[in-house]
């Protein structure tokens, strides 16, 4: 007899070789071997178990039993398909991978455009209660420090009506890592090994430019809200729902201490180049800061890989910018003052 | 209609012996169309697809194991892993808004302490979701239509409570050092609550004998920089399989080599890497035919005198034991 397929009786573990025959009052199961009928399941009972996704198993409603076909045709002729068996061949996997990488391409190049209208939407003073939970571990300035910090700071910042809406402090911080941050709500820290690094006022008046760049075009309310996004999108992809909790006071401060990616720095770049033409201050300070750190850090890496524009792009972009020279600041005496903050 | 009147199933001899290994029959190419389909789904409905789709990976990755020709089914359902899936979501958010608003209340330096309150809560949700999820998974695992299942009622509640607690306790008294010995009781009860229809599995492991495995693993991992670390897996799954018995008299091994572990690493995750973890479905697919092509089962037994039993589980802990890499100890 033809072997169709395997019976099961679901009340104990034993398989038995079977042979099918479909006939109009519904499926005859006959054992192989014996020839022994073994049961009859009406055409109303049978049904396609797909919990099984590899092969077809036929099931009967009044009972646990199943039947694993080897002969496809039984099935046919009960007018069950193969549909349900996962699809095989490389155009399967082409065409789900192609889906799968457009989506990801979609979603990466959509994200900066709705993180942009979220981020819109949250009030400056939201925040600025954000930024305030920050903890910043910044060197305690004496009058003198604090007001020559201002006079720098009130010399770029603010100059519109619009600006004066919002404020913005300057911090100190003891360490010697070569940075500036801006955080949220108008905070910028400037560390020492910046002010340090720094060999004429107008190359300190180009970086503090730089942050305020990143202040006014609200880059790190930008940068948490996508980060948000993306901790979301992820959590809920693999069902962390802890990722999802993006504005948790943890992933709050790991995210706010993140670097703004190239894009943000670009337009940091153009903003302090405008900022000091309109001020009538040489951006040379601040290309000869970029030209020195090039050859300090030397890195040779892609811009691709790197979260900043490499130093030579950021300088033909200031150039590009703003072509003019201008004469040198020479009013401001405070530039020692400062550099000695960090002595 | 089921026919009544049929006579009786013919079945084989009653005890037999047997010596068979496991087969895993899936195909790389096959993963790799249900995992790619997955992720993009998942992606375009945010998620909510993720449970249908690890239903249709288990589905299919079950339906290629067969033992004595016969295939092993997943029994699960989407919807099921969905609505657990929703419910972890709704705890979590209500436990952590609750949390993070009581941290509002409470001195910041009071704060660690309110760590502490809730260790014996997170404690007792680990046991539920560890015993919980094992029970479920196992519930919808079936070969030849009879159902694997691990038996739960208020007092095996409670004991494997104890275990938790105590392990936990203990562990951190030691600073680690109880800590094999916690696995090794979370695995001893959670296999001896282990059925396949009526028949129980049994473990025999000792708690000295897993403790000297894992020492003496651990110390050569360490001194030969991680690259024992395959034969390590492979001593503790020795272990495992060795330990545990079906029925009194059916036994498990393996017959898996440290050195093919080794090279199966190496390559497949030089493999993953080179490709941006595209091979990453052919590279699970290899380690299944692995590791499932290597267990023989062996013994002697009576499958008539096995009953299929009716069982049940928590989905909401098996997307809690996935989510939060729990291992179930299986």
């Amino acid at each position: 007899m033809n072997r169709d397929g395997k019976y099961f009786d679901g009340k104990v573990p034993v398989s038995i070789p079977v042979s099918c025959i479909v006939l109009a009052d519904g499926l005859h199961i006959l054992n192989a071997n014996t020839e022994e009928k073994i049961a009859v399941w009406g055409r109303e009972d049978i049904f396609h178990d797909e919990v099984h996704n590899t092969t077809i198993v036929l099931g009967n409603r009044q009972s646990k039993e199943r039947i694993e076909l080897f002969n496809f045709e039984v099935a046919k002729n009960l007018g069950i398909t193969q549909e349900k068996i996962i699809k095989t061949g490389h155009k399967y996997i082409y065409m789900w991978l192609g889906i799968l990488v457009s989506l990801s391409l979609i979603f990466w190049f959509s994200l900066p455009f709705f993180t942009k209208v979220i981020a819109k939407r949250i009030p400056y003073d939201t925040e600025k209660s954000l930024g305030a939970k920050i903890p910043i571990d910044s060197i305690t300035l004496s009058n003198d420090q604090k007001k020559a910090l201002t006079t720098y700071a009130s010399f770029l910042y603010p100059l519109t009506p619009e600006e004066k809406k919002r404020t913005i402090d300057f911090y100190v911080s003891d360490t010697f890592m070569i940075n500036a941050f801006a955080y949220p709500g108008g905070r910028v820290v400037l560390t020492c090994g910046i002010i340090n690094q720094t060999k004429t006022p107008e190359e300190l008046l180009g970086i503090m430019s730089h942050e305020i760049g990143h202040v006014v075009a609200r880059d790190s309310v930008n940068f948490l809200v996508r980060g948000a996004f993306l901790a979301s999108f992820f959590g809920f992809l693999t069902g962390d729902f802890n990722s999802s909790f993006a504005v948790s006071p943890q992933v709050f401060l790991s995210t706010a201490a993140l670097t703004f990616d190239r894009d943000m720095e670009k337009t940091a770049d153009q903003f302090a180049a405008k900022r000091l033409g309109q001020l009538n201050v040489s951006t040379s300070g601040l290309r000869s800061f970029f030209s020195r750190r090039e050859y300090e850090d030397s890195i040779d890496a892609p811009e691709l890989l790197m979260t900043h524009p490499n130093y030579k792009n950021r300088v033909a972009l200031i150039v590009e910018t703003y072509p003019k020279e201008n004469l040198p600041v020479e009013v401001l005496e405070q530039w020692a003052v400062i550099k000695g903050i960090c002595k | 209609m089921f026919d009544q009147t049929s006579e009786p199933i013919v079945t084989p001899p009653t005890r037999v012996s047997i010596a068979e290994r496991l087969r895993y029959q899936g195909k790389g190419s096959e993963l790799a169309i249900l995992m790619f389909k997955n992720l993009a789904l998942t992606i375009l409905t945010f998620g909510i697809y993720a449970a249908w789709g690890r239903t249709n990976t288990r589905r299919y990755v079950w339906g290629n194991v067969t033992f004595m020709d016969d295939r092993a089914a997943y029994t699960g359902e989407g919807k099921e892993l969905f609505k657990g899936w929703v419910m972890v979501g709704v705890i979590y958010i209500v436990a952590a808004i609750a949390l993070n608003s009581l941290g509002f209340f409470i001195p910041k330096n009071m704060q660690v302490f309110l760590g502490l309150l809730f260790l014996p809560l997170y404690l007792y949700i680990y046991a539920l979701i560890i015993y919980g999820g094992s029970r479920y998974r196992l519930s919808r695992t079936k070969w030849r239509e009879t159902t694997f299942s691990m038996t739960r009622d208020k007092y095996s509640t409670r004991e494997f409570m104890m275990i938790v607690f105590k392990g936990a306790f203990y562990s951190g008294l030691t600073l680690g050092l109880y800590f094999p010995i916690f696995q090794n009781a979370k695995r001893r009860f959670l296999i001896n609550k282990s059925r396949f229809g009526t028949a129980k599995f049994d473990f025999k492991g000792t708690d000295s004998e897993y403790y000297f495995l894992l020492v003496k693993n651990l110390f050569f991992t360490f001194l030969t920089l991680g690259i024992y670390s395959s034969w390590m897996i492979l001593d503790l799954l020795r272990y495992k399989l060795r330990t545990t018995t079906l029925d009194e008299t059916i036994r498990f091994k393996t017959h898996l080599k440290g050195s093919d572990l080794f090279w199966f690493s190496v390559v497949s995750y030089l493999v993953t890497i080179l490709t941006l973890g595209l091979a990453l479905p052919w590279v699970i697919n290899k380690a299944y035919h692995l590791f499932i092509n290597s267990i023989e089962v062996y013994g002697e037994v009576d499958f008539a005198s096995i009953q299929n039993v009716e069982a049940d589980g928590s989905a909401a802990a098996d997307v809690a034991s996935v989510e939060y890499d729990f291992d179930l100890g299986f």
